[in-house]
Formats: C-alpha cells, structure tokens, sequence
C-alpha cells in the first residue's frame, strides 16, 4: 500500500507536507521550467506590503559555512501590483497557494490581509512577524508577544481562511509568542524564519551585508530550527510547519518526526531547483519501504533518549 | 533555462591563475547566447552552498562549451581540482544577452579582466554577422593574453593594454580607447569588466552618441530573479542583475558611488 502522504492545516488540505518557503521561491512559478510545481503540496509567496519596497542597499546577501546570510528587506511588488499581475498564472496549478504578508503596524497588517485573503485563488496566508530585515514591523513584532497577539488578532477579523503564523527564533523563549499568535487566534504556525547573523571581511574590515546583519539560512540553521520546534510542540496545540536548512527528505523526516505536520523547503531552491520534489519522492520511498500508510504514524513519534 | 549535467572534458590554464573548463553540454551550447551566464553547482555536498555564476566563454558546434574563469575563493578552488569525466550541475542558460543585431557596421567590445570570458562569445557572434569587430582587451599584467593570433587572423582589429608588461600600451584600456572612440559614428559599444572600469567607460560615452551595452556583476544567490539579491538600479528602477541583466543600457546604469 503506497503511503497517503495527505496532510490538514486547519481547514487547508495539502496533497503533501512539502511547502516552499517565503522569499525563496518567488512568486511561485519562476521556477516553473526546471520541475512541475503543481507537485508540490504548496507554495509560500515572497512576502507582500501594501506598497511596493525596494528593498535594502547592496550588498544584500552573503555566502557563509553551509548557510547564507541575507538582508532583502522585504523587496516586493506591493499588495495591489501582486494582486493584479502575480496571481493569475498561479491560477493552473493545482497546489495550494499561501501569501505571505508583513505591514509596519497592526493596521498595515490588517490593510494587505484585508486586500489579499480575499482573493479566491489564495488558499490560506503566512503573517510574518519574523522579518529581521526592516526597521519597522517584522521582528520588532515578533518578540513581543503582546503586539504579536493584537497583529494576529487583526488579521485573522480579515479572513476565516487559514491563518499562519511565521515565528522568529530570534526570542528567548519562543512558546511565548507560539502560544500568543494562537490566542490571536492562527489556525498553524511556521518556524523559523532566519536566525540574526553575520560576517566580516577582514581585508576591508566591512561587513559583508551593507545592512550589517542579517539573516542567518541553509544547512547551518536545521539544528536551531529543530530545537525551536521541539519546544513548540510541547506548548501549543494547531499544526507546526518546520522550517529551517531542510535540503533533503531526511532533514524533513527529523522535523515531522519531532512532530511538524509540513516542512517549509527555502534556501534548497538556490542549490537544486528540483530539490522540493526530491523530498517529496524520498519521504514517500521512506514511508513504502517501512509500511508507513499515513504520516500522521510518525508525526511527533520522537522516542526519548539519546541514539 | 534549465539544469544540465555538464560533463567536463578538459581543464587547463590559459593564463596564471586563470581556468578554462570545456563541458560537453549540447542543450546548453546550442541555447546559449552571449552574454548569458550559468549557474554551476562546485560540489555535490552543501559547503560551499551557493552556486557559482560564470558567463558562457565560447560554444562549439560540438556540443561543447566553456567557461573561463581565475580562482578567487574556495568555490573557484574547487572547480579548479574537478577532472575530466565529473559532471557538474548548470543551471542555464541564465540572463539577457547582448543585441548583436542591428544596424551597426563596426563593433567596439571593450573588455577588462575576467570580461574577456563573455567577450569571446560576443567576438565569435559577431564574426558571424560580418561586421567589422575592435576589441578593446586590458588586463593586469600581459601574460594573461591569450588567443591573440587567433583574434589577428579572425580580422579582429585588435587594442591591447596591460598595467604590468609590455604587450600594448601600458595602463588602462580606458586610455587607449578614449581619444579613438569619435573614429567609429556608426558603431556599437559592448563592455564587460570591474566596475571601477564601468564607471570611467559610462563617463567616457556623454559625448559619444553611439548605443553601448554593458554586462554586470553582482554577487548572486538564486540567479533566476526570485531571491531578489543582485539588485541595481537602472534608469530609476530597481532591476535584478540575473534575470533583467545582466546586460543593460551602459548610460542608465547607477552604479551608486
Ligand atoms: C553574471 C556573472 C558572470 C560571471 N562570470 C564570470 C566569469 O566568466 N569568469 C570569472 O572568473 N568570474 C565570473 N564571475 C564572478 C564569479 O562568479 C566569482 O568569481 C565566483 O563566484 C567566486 O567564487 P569563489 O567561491 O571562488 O569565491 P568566494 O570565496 O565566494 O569569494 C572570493 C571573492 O570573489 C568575490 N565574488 C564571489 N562571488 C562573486 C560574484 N558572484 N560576482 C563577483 N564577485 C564575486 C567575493 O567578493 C570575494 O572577493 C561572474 C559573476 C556574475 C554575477
Ligand atoms: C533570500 C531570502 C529571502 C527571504 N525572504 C523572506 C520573506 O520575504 N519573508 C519571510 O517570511 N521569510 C523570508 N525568508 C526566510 C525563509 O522563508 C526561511 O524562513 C529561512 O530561509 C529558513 O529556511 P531555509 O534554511 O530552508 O532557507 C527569506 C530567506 C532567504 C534566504
Ligand atoms: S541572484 Fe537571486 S535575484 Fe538575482
């Protein structure tokens, strides 16, 4: 019996736990000539303002040991440009199609959920409350969790679709926040976003990002992101999307096996553009060969101990 | 625009501390054209993680192509040790190309340092259309020439400039061309090169009404316009280098100095 690789966010229901991961995968169908995206159980847009941003000065990334550093700042076509132009060659795929969105206040937030979420081709949105490369709005909002309840609050008046809350680890303790953004009322959660990073050249004595710091992605991220989540899944109780230098199908099978019910896949894309659907193909040889039928069998089946 | 295994079948050194891989990649070669890139994968492991962009040097009717490039960093390092037989993972072609059409009769291809790697393919394009073809080529030190005879007996009329040696003029590119460039009304400007060389070109062209493309450089993640990481303004807006460029209109570029 082939495995049922079916899984539920609230009321969304993927085809598969494999989701791209904001800010990585464009608009959703840039990479559409190198692998069929309709494979995927969904996509995560760029983050959407409700203007257009240009972004930060250059330069904006940086390569460090197996992961990479990033200072985008938000750049996008504002809610109006994605809503008009981005949407439409979404239409045809038959993956679910999740926005992602961040304002610089609560009324921001609540301004481009008003103008997104009522689209019909958007399935469900991602608040981000976690950005670590704006002055204003982003993770100023994400570690606290009193402005992150009131954002999720406003948001979710927007909308009855699914609403995801996308959390930083830049915190002290992060089921705060968790257990705020689900009291404002997010049927799911996503974590994390990027970990506070950054890098020097020590012939110029510069930073490598013109911003100073930035966010920390890739491999070199997965153990923090797998910690965060193991503290999660203990303090709340809606569905965890796992994030965090996921490159392969036995990366994903570590988060769902701690207990996410979807994995994010983001700076995978830069490296092999086909690497979501190769975490797809493993988890299911995985699932086949142990007689796996439904992933809800090993979600969160960590045993304790050390091995 | 796709992913390729690229089998290398020849490394060598054309120059001190300079590499040319030729892969066979058939798809790759007959798609290609110049002034496009491909992103190369250096390893199969995820350090280093990022793919590295190399402009496509030359193909060949063969199925071939090549890339020419000086080892800088680990990535570079890397490629520089793989043997013939690996297949390497590109991504490509990438980016816009340079108009090689046009109502021009000569073309002026200025290039400095590693440019000299899409001005090959620009060079061989350009043979093509019979348009009469100077190439303006500066390095560091001269023995970083290579193909020269090959260039001469093309009927590339050729302008050289080396800071160390004695092959041409010794300095800038920059030097020679300037109090030559009215010589040539009818003719279009290609360029690729270090930006401080950019800079002093696009000061260079006010008073020289001729169109001239330039091919840019930033440092990339994705390569495909979606991490939004090589941004540069051009004429107001924010362009990506990988996926609007990388080659654009020299005069609207700001390179924000
Ligand atoms: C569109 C495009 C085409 C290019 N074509 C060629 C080419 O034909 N031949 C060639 O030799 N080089 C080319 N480059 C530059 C080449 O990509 C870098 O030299 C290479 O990525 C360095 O990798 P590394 O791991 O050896 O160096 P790293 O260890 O990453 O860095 C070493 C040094 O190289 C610089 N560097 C790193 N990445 C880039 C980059 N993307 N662009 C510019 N500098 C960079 C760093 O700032 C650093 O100073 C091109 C770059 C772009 C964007
Ligand atoms: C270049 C780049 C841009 C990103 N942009 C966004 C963004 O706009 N919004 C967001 O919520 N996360 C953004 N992220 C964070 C990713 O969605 C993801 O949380 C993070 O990269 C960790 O996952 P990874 O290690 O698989 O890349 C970005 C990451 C990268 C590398
Ligand atoms: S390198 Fe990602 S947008 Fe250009």
């Amino acid at each position: 019996m082939a495995v049922d690789l079916q899984v539920r966010l609230g009321s969304l229901v993927l085809k598969n736990p494999v989701l791209t991961a904001s800010g990585t995968f464009g608009y959703g169908v840039e990479y559409a000539g190198y692998f069929d995206v309709s494979r995927l159980g969904g996509i995560v847009t760029k983050t959407i303002t409700l203007e257009p941003r240009e972004g930060n000065p250059m330069p904006r990334t940086a390569e460090t040991f197996a992961g990479m550093l990033n200072s985008i700042g938000l750049a996008n076509v504002g809610a109006d440009c994605f809503i008009k132009e981005k949407l439409l060659p979404l239409e045809p795929l038959d993956t679910a199609v999740m926005v992602n969105i961040a304002g610089s206040s609560p009324d921001e937030y609540e301004k481009v959920a008003l103008k997104v979420a009522a689209h019909e081709r958007v399935d469900a949105l991602e608040v981000n409350i976690s950005c670590p490369n704006v002055n204003k709005g982003g993770l100023a909002f994400g570690t606290d969790p009193e402005i992150t309840r009131e954002v999720v609050r406003r948001v979710r008046e927007t909308t009855v679709k699914p609403l995801i809350v996308k959390l930083t680890p830049n915190v002290t303790d992060i089921t705060a926040i968790a257990q705020a953004a689900v009291e404002g009322g997010a049927d799911a959660l996503s974590l994390i976003n990027t970990v506070l990073g950054m890098a020097v050249d020590i012939e110029t004595r510069r930073p490598l990002l013109a911003r100073h710091v930035g966010g920390l992605s890739g491999p070199a991220i997965k153990p923090i992101a797998l910690a965060k989540l193991y503290q999660t899944v203990r303090a709340v109780s809606v569905p965890l999307i796992g994030i965090g230098g996921i490159m392969t199908w036995q990366d994903a099978l570590e988060f769902i096996i701690v207990g996410a019910t979807a994995v994010q896949a983001g700076t995978l894309h830069f490296v092999d553009p086909c690497g979501a659907v190769k975490i797809i193909e493993g988890i299911k040889t995985y699932c086949d060969e142990k007689g796996i039928g439904d992933l809800s069998s090993i979600r969160g089946s960590m045993e304790d101990g050390g091995a | 625009m796709k992913q390729h295994r690229m089998r290398l079948i020849e490394q060598n050194q054309p120059a001190p501390g300079i590499m040319r891989m030729i892969f066979k990649a058939p798809d790759l070669a007959r798609n290609s054209r110049p002034g496009q890139f491909v992103q190369i994968r250096v390893t199969d492991t995820f350090d280093p993680l990022l793919r590295r962009p190399f402009s496509i040097h030359r193909t060949h009717s063969n199925g071939t192509i090549e890339i020419l490039y000086r080892i800088v960093g680990r990535g570079t390092r890397l490629m520089s040790r793989t043997r013939p037989g690996v297949r390497l993972d590109g991504m490509g072609p990438l980016g816009n190309p340079f108009q090689t059409e046009g109502n021009f009769s000569t073309a002026l291809v200025v290039a400095g340092g590693m440019g000299s790697a899409p001005a090959f393919m620009l060079i061989d394009t350009l043979l093509k259309t019979g348009k009469s073809i100077h190439f303006f080529w500066g390095v560091r030190c001269d023995d970083e020439f290579f193909h020269l005879e090959w260039l001469r007996s093309s009927g590339v009329e050729l302008h050289l400039a080396c800071e160390r040696g004695d092959t041409g003029h010794q300095g800038l590119i920059t030097d020679i061309l300037e109090p030559m460039m009215n010589r040539y009304p009818d003719s279009k400007g290609f360029v690729c090169g270090p930006k401080p060389m950019l800079e002093k070109m696009q000061r260079m062209i006010r008073t020289f009404p001729i169109p001239w493309e330039v091919s840019l450089e930033e440092k990339m993640a994705c390569g495909v316009g979606v991490c939004m990481g090589c941004a540069v303004r051009v004429g107001q807006k924010i362009q990506m280098v990988c996926s609007d460029g990388p080659v654009f209109d020299l005069r609207e570029v700001d390179f924000g100095s």
